[in-house]
Order: C-alpha cells, then sequence, then structure tokens
C-alpha cells in the first residue's frame, strides 16, 4: 500500500490515475477495510482534508453519525454477502467536512473487482449549493401557495384549451365548486352561454400571443344556478408554457347597486313626467270647470227667473250676455291647451323613430319588469327621418306602453305580452304598439281619443286625447288599429322628414 | 243688498268673478239674500257672526284657501254652517273639510235643485243652532237671578231631595224651603220640576 497521495493501487494502470486526477467530482478508493486509498483533488476540495492527511485513515471519518460509526459494520454485511444497498445504486447522503461541517453530497459506489483485495471506489459530489436551491425554490413555492390560499380573488391557471388546471379557495367561494370539480372543466362552462363568444375572442388573443394579457366582464353561472358578475384578467405564464393565469374579480354586488341605483334615477325620471301629465291634466279641469259652472248657474237662474213669470228683460239678455262669455272662456282654456302641446316647434329635431321608442321602453323598463311583462321589439332598419320634438314623441309612446301595463294587469303574468314594432313606408314611419289584453271594446273605440274617456279607476281620461294632439300637431295619425288579432294595437304614423 | 240683517243671508266666498255671479243670480232666483266676498281674508274683514245664514266656499283658492278660512273661522267662534263648493279631484279636501265640521260640499258644476236642498237644509241649521243658543243664554240669566240659597234649594229638588230632607240638610224649617221652592220657580219661568230638571241638566250638559 503506498502512501504516495496520486499513487494507484497495486496493478492499477498509471492511466486511469490521470482520469481520476482531472474528474471534476471527488474520486475516493477505498480497501476491503475501508481504509481509503486513493483521495483526489477534487475530494480535497469538497472535504478540505489533503490526501496525505487521509490516506490509509478510515473512510468514516469523512461521515458524521451514525454513518461515522456504522460503516464498517455495512461493509462487512456487504463482504459477507449481503444484498448491495448503496453500491451501483447511488443516493443523497451526508459527508462531514474536516472542519466538522456536515453537508449534503451525492454519492455513487462501484466495486473494482478485478483486484484482489477488492477495492470499491466513490464518487462524491457536493450537493449544498443544490439542496439550498432547491430550498429556497420550496419555500417560494409555500409562499407562493400560502398566497393564492389566502388571496381575497379567485386564481385559476388554464391550459391552452381552456381547461382549469389549477385553482385557488377563493376561486371556489365565487363559483360555489370543489376545487375536484372545477379542474375538469374549463373558463367557457362557467360562462354564461350569451357571453361565451366575447370570452373566446378576449382568449383567443391571449393564446395567440396578439396581446399578453386581457380584461373582460362576464357573465358565470354559479353552481346554484345564480348569475354572478366577474371581471376577469388574464396574462400568459411569461415561461413561454401553453398555460395562462386568470385573476377573478367579483362584481356582482358592484352590478346590483349600480342597477338599482339606475332604476332609483328612472322611476324618478317617470314619476316627474307622469306627474306633470297629471298635475297638467288637473290644472286644466278647474281652468274648464270653471266657466261651465258659471254657464250652468246663469242657465238655471234664467230660468227660474222666467218661471216667476214678468222677467226683467234687460237682467235676462245681461244673463245671457255672461253665459256666451263664458263659454267662450272655456274655449280659451282648450285654445291654450292646444297651443301648449303644439306651441313647440322650436324643441323640433330630425329624429329616427328607433331611437325615440327605445327612449321610451328604456323609461318604462322598471315598470315593465314590475308587471312581468315581455316585451318583444322589432325595428326597421334605415326608417327615415322624421322631424319631431323627440321628448314630446317620446311622452306619447311612453303613454301606450304605460296603457297597455295597465290592461294587462288582471291577467296571469306569462300572459302579459308586448309587442313594439316599427315600419316604413307611405313617406312616413310607423309605430304599432300591440298588448295581450283584453282589447278596446267595440263601443269605446270611436270615444278613445276623447278627453276624459277612461276605464281606469284612477286614470284622468287623459293620456290618449294628450297624445293624439301632440301626434297630429306632428302632421301624424295616433289611431286604434281594429285589425288587430287580440288584444289592443295603437298605431303611430308620423311624416317623414321632406328632403 | 243688505236688506234686513236679520234675514237669514247666503254668503258665497268665490275667488272667481263668473262663479260668483252666476252663483249670486242663482240664489236670488230662489228669493233668499246673497252677499258676495272675492276671497278669504275678504269675509273675515267685513263678515258679521251675529247674522244667520249659510256660507258657500269655495274650497281651491288662492291665498287663504276654503280649508283655512273653516279653520280660522271655528277659531273665531264663527258657527256659520259652511258648504264646501268643489272641483274635479278635490274629493280628498272635501272628505277633510267634511271632518271639520263643513256640513256638505257640492261639485262644480252643480245642479240648482241639489244646491237649493243644501243651502236650505244649512240654514235650517243654523236657525236652530241660533235658537238653541238663544235659549240657553235665556236660561243662563234666569238662573243668575237666583239668590245663593235658592241656588243650593234648587239643587237639591233637581237632585229629587224631598223638601223635609232639604230643611234638615240645611238647618231650615220646611216652611222657608217652601218658599225658596216657589221663588226658584217663579224666577226660572219653569212651570213643572221636569222643566226645571231639562233646563238644569241642558245648562250643565253644555259646559255650565
Amino acid at each position: 500500500m503506498s502512501k504516495h497521495q496520486a499513487s494507484a493501487p497495486d496493478g492499477l494502470e498509471a492511466r486511469y490515475q490521470g482520469v481520476i486526477e482531472a474528474t471534476v467530482d471527488g474520486v475516493i478508493i477505498i480497501d476491503e477495510a475501508g481504509r481509503i486509498e486513493t483521495f483526489n483533488s477534487a475530494a480535497e476540495r469538497i472535504f478540505g482534508y489533503r490526501a496525505d492527511e487521509v490516506l490509509g485513515q478510515n473512510v468514516a471519518i469523512l461521515m458524521p453519525k451514525p454513518d461515522a460509526t456504522q460503516h464498517d459494520a455495512y461493509m462487512q454485511r456487504y463482504l459477507a454477502g449481503g444484498e448491495p444497498r448503496i453500491i451501483g445504486i447511488g443516493r443523497q447522503v451526508l459527508g462531514r467536512r474536516k472542519s466538522g461541517e456536515v453537508f449534503p453530497l451525492e454519492l455513487g459506489v462501484g466495486e473494482i473487482d478485478d483486484l484482489t483485495p477488492r477495492r470499491f471506489i466513490g464518487t462524491v459530489r457536493d450537493i449544498t449549493r443544490r439542496r439550498q436551491l432547491e430550498d429556497a425554490l420550496a419555500a417560494r413555492e409555500q409562499e407562493l401557495s400560502q398566497l393564492l390560499d389566502h388571496a381575497p380573488i379567485g386564481i385559476f391557471a388554464a391550459a391552452s384549451s381552456g381547461r382549469i388546471v389549477q385553482v385557488n379557495p377563493a376561486f371556489c367561494a365565487l363559483t360555489g365548486y370543489e376545487d375536484a370539480a372545477l379542474l375538469n372543466t374549463t373558463v367557457s362552462d362557467l360562462t354564461v352561454p350569451e357571453d361565451r363568444n366575447y370570452l373566446r375572442e378576449a382568449y383567443v388573443d391571449v393564446f395567440e400571443g396578439i396581446t399578453p394579457a386581457c380584461q373582460c366582464r362576464l357573465r358565470w353561472t354559479h353552481r346554484d344556478g345564480g348569475i354572478i358578475h366577474v371581471e376577469l384578467h388574464v396574462a400568459t405564464v411569461a415561461s413561454g408554457t401553453p398555460l395562462v393565469i386568470g385573476q377573478v374579480l367579483d362584481r356582482t354586488e358592484q352590478v346590483r347597486s349600480e342597477r338599482e341605483s339606475r332604476e332609483v334615477s328612472a322611476r324618478l325620471a317617470h314619476a316627474g313626467r307622469v306627474s306633470t301629465l297629471g298635475e297638467m291634466a288637473s290644472a286644466i279641469a278647474h281652468e274648464i270647470n270653471q266657466p261651465l259652472t258659471a254657464i250652468s248657474a246663469f242657465a238655471q237662474a234664467t230660468r227660474r227667473i222666467l218661471e216667476r213669470g214678468e222677467p226683467d228683460v234687460a237682467m235676462l239678455r245681461e244673463t245671457l250676455e255672461s253665459i256666451g262669455a263664458q263659454a267662450l272662456r272655456a274655449g280659451d282654456v282648450v285654445r291654450r291647451i292646444r297651443g301648449f302641446v303644439s306651441n313647440r316647434d322650436s324643441a323640433r329635431t330630425a329624429a329616427d323613430l328607433n331611437d325615440i321608442v327605445a327612449g321610451a321602453l328604456e323609461f318604462a323598463d322598471f315598470d315593465l319588469r314590475a308587471h312581468e311583462v315581455s316585451v318583444l321589439t322589432r325595428y326597421a332598419p334605415g326608417l327615415p327621418p322624421v322631424v319631431v320634438d323627440p321628448l314630446q314623441i317620446q311622452q306619447v309612446c311612453l303613454n301606450l306602453v304605460r296603457n297597455a301595463i295597465d290592461a294587462m294587469d288582471a291577467q296571469a303574468p306569462a300572459t302579459r305580452r308586448l309587442e313594439i314594432i316599427t315600419s316604413g313606408g307611405n313617406n312616413g314611419v310607423v309605430l304599432r304598439c300591440t298588448d295581450s289584453g283584453p282589447g278596446v271594446p267595440a263601443d269605446m273605440r270611436s270615444r278613445l281619443f276623447q278627453p276624459f274617456q277612461t276605464t281606469k279607476a284612477e286614470g284622468m281620461g287623459m293620456g290618449l286625447s294628450i297624445s293624439a294632439s301632440i301626434v297630429a300637431a306632428h302632421g301624424g295619425r295616433l289611431r286604434y288599429a281594429d285589425d288587430a288579432a287580440d288584444g289592443a294595437c295603437f298605431v303611430m304614423e308620423l311624416p317623414a322628414a321632406l328632403e | 243688498m243688505t236688506a234686513d240683517a236679520a234675514l237669514p243671508t247666503v254668503f258665497i266666498v268665490d275667488d272667481d268673478l263668473a262663479v260668483r255671479q252666476s252663483l249670486s243670480l242663482l240664489i236670488r232666483s230662489m228669493s233668499l239674500p246673497v252677499e258676495t266676498f272675492e276671497s278669504a281674508q275678504d269675509f273675515l274683514g267685513r263678515g258679521d257672526p251675529a247674522r244667520p245664514g249659510c256660507l258657500v266656499l269655495d274650497i281651491r283658492m288662492p291665498g287663504m284657501s276654503g280649508l283655512e278660512l273653516q279653520d280660522e273661522l271655528a277659531r273665531r267662534d264663527f258657527s256659520l254652517p259652511v258648504i264646501f263648493i268643489t272641483g274635479h279631484g278635490d274629493i280628498g279636501m272635501a272628505v277633510r273639510a267634511m271632518k271639520s265640521g263643513a256640513v256638505d260640499f257640492i261639485e262644480k258644476p252643480f245642479n240648482d235643485q241639489v244646491l237649493l236642498e243644501r243651502i236650505n237644509q244649512a240654514i235650517e241649521l243654523d236657525r236652530v243652532r241660533r235658537a238653541e243658543r238663544g235659549e240657553l243664554a235665556d236660561i243662563a240669566s234666569r238662573l243668575q237671578l237666583l239668590s245663593p240659597r235658592e241656588r243650593e234649594v234648587m239643587e237639591r229638588i233637581v237632585a229629587g231631595q224631598a223638601n223635609k230632607v232639604i230643611a234638615i240638610d240645611l238647618g231650615l224649617s220646611e216652611r222657608t224651603v217652601e218658599i225658596h221652592r216657589a221663588k226658584v220657580m217663579a224666577k226660572t219661568g219653569a212651570g213643572s220640576l221636569a222643566e226645571l230638571v231639562s233646563m238644569v241638566t241642558r245648562m250643565n250638559g253644555n259646559g255650565g
């Protein structure tokens, strides 16, 4: 047994010595008794011993306990014919440097069995650095996982097929599903059918690398069947894997409160208009009632005076003149109403009937939904413009819709249907408003547009009368269509604007 | 037009000149005296609570409304019965007016027969109320004539005590009680014990 640092065991060819020296891994050769015979430079670097310090020493000095105390026993067991536990297998074990520092190393052991006595060759690689990196990575992963678990917003990862591969608890809470159930679904599955195209467009751009990230607002279906409003942010993972990370914000509450505030303002605006019409009708009623009261009282007084005999002719003449004057006064009130309705030319502008009707329906939206009326609209495209006061025409449309709602109130909600159709023709535009109510009895139709005709307990009977005046003032016509199969059908015709 | 102040008169308060004139003519054609006022303030200024009749009041007037005038008259102990005339849609106000003591309301324009009936009823009500108030005032003045001792004796008579009991209670002779009793009957003008009881009850019932 040589004591030379690089000395090879007897019979080992010198050329192997060069190979062993040049190997980047530590190489240690021991004999059957565990004594170190070869200790290359890499091993010196790893363990901090010079070769001459360890040659001839039991290899156990390179190990911490318990391996250090058991190593001899391991070898004897193997030499006695035991199964190899490390030879030809390799494993990660702990080493011990000269400084006493214990460190992880990757060990491979082979047997040189063509020599007698037998030798064992070990290659060692210091994996301290690698282990540190692995640990750091594991810690980082742990942190990320904590972050995901406690994130208040839903987060998911999805493959390019859209299939969800990972979700966090907030995502599960948002959708109502267990994560196991979600892993087999796609984002599209969660999205309501109407919004899927929109999602696809946004999603595809991200997957195809057209944009690095996208954001869209969608409606998803909760496990309980309810609709949840979400804002979805999707971004590709930078590593270039076909994976996207999505973040999901729950906007349901926000959407609900926005809608509520919209409904309140629509209701207020609506109430404002309706009460204006109601107050106007009441004021008109009072204005007309005064001269009527006077006329009636004068006439009755005249009759009484005549019945008494020997009438004062001068006084009777005066009374008749008063009656005439009061009749003219009533006529004057009527003229003023007409003027109020038609004397608004300044507000007239070229407008699209479809826009006006859509605006009226928006105003009536709250009432329509409150009364569970289903609305079918068919807007003819490319209608010629009409020159109107859009507010007044909208008021007419709103009045028709409100009448329809009232007319259908007594029947089952499922049968409440309102059909709004616009069309062009005869140098004008036409709106047909048809409800599924009982319709207007034939004997009522001729008086429909006269004031104070109403079938409603609380109605003034002024709506259709004023509406008809407004439409007439615009050169159009509001009529009842007798041809409707069932329900009431009102038709508003307006002339198209001249070129 | 201010013919006889003692004759029941229809007082009309309405801001509309034509309504005032026609109503005035119609009521005069029914042979009833009429006076017209163009506002609530006008009536408060010129109206005389002593004059009998009824008030025909427009419920809707600029300035002080008919309802406010009704409240003000009640505060001033003006007891004239009120008939409101209302327009379309004033039913809520009319109900309030009735609750505040109006005798009736009629809607414009009105039927003359209905108006005449209401006016006659209101005038009759006013007459009854005034007569009642007159009688009470009369009884009060007669009771005023009694001496303290006579009043004591009267209270016991009305309570149903016999002369003997009253004499012992008040420490008088039965004869003296009989004299007091005769004076009470004479001063109050009551023809019988029943009449005396009725008088005292009405006075007490009227809040004394």
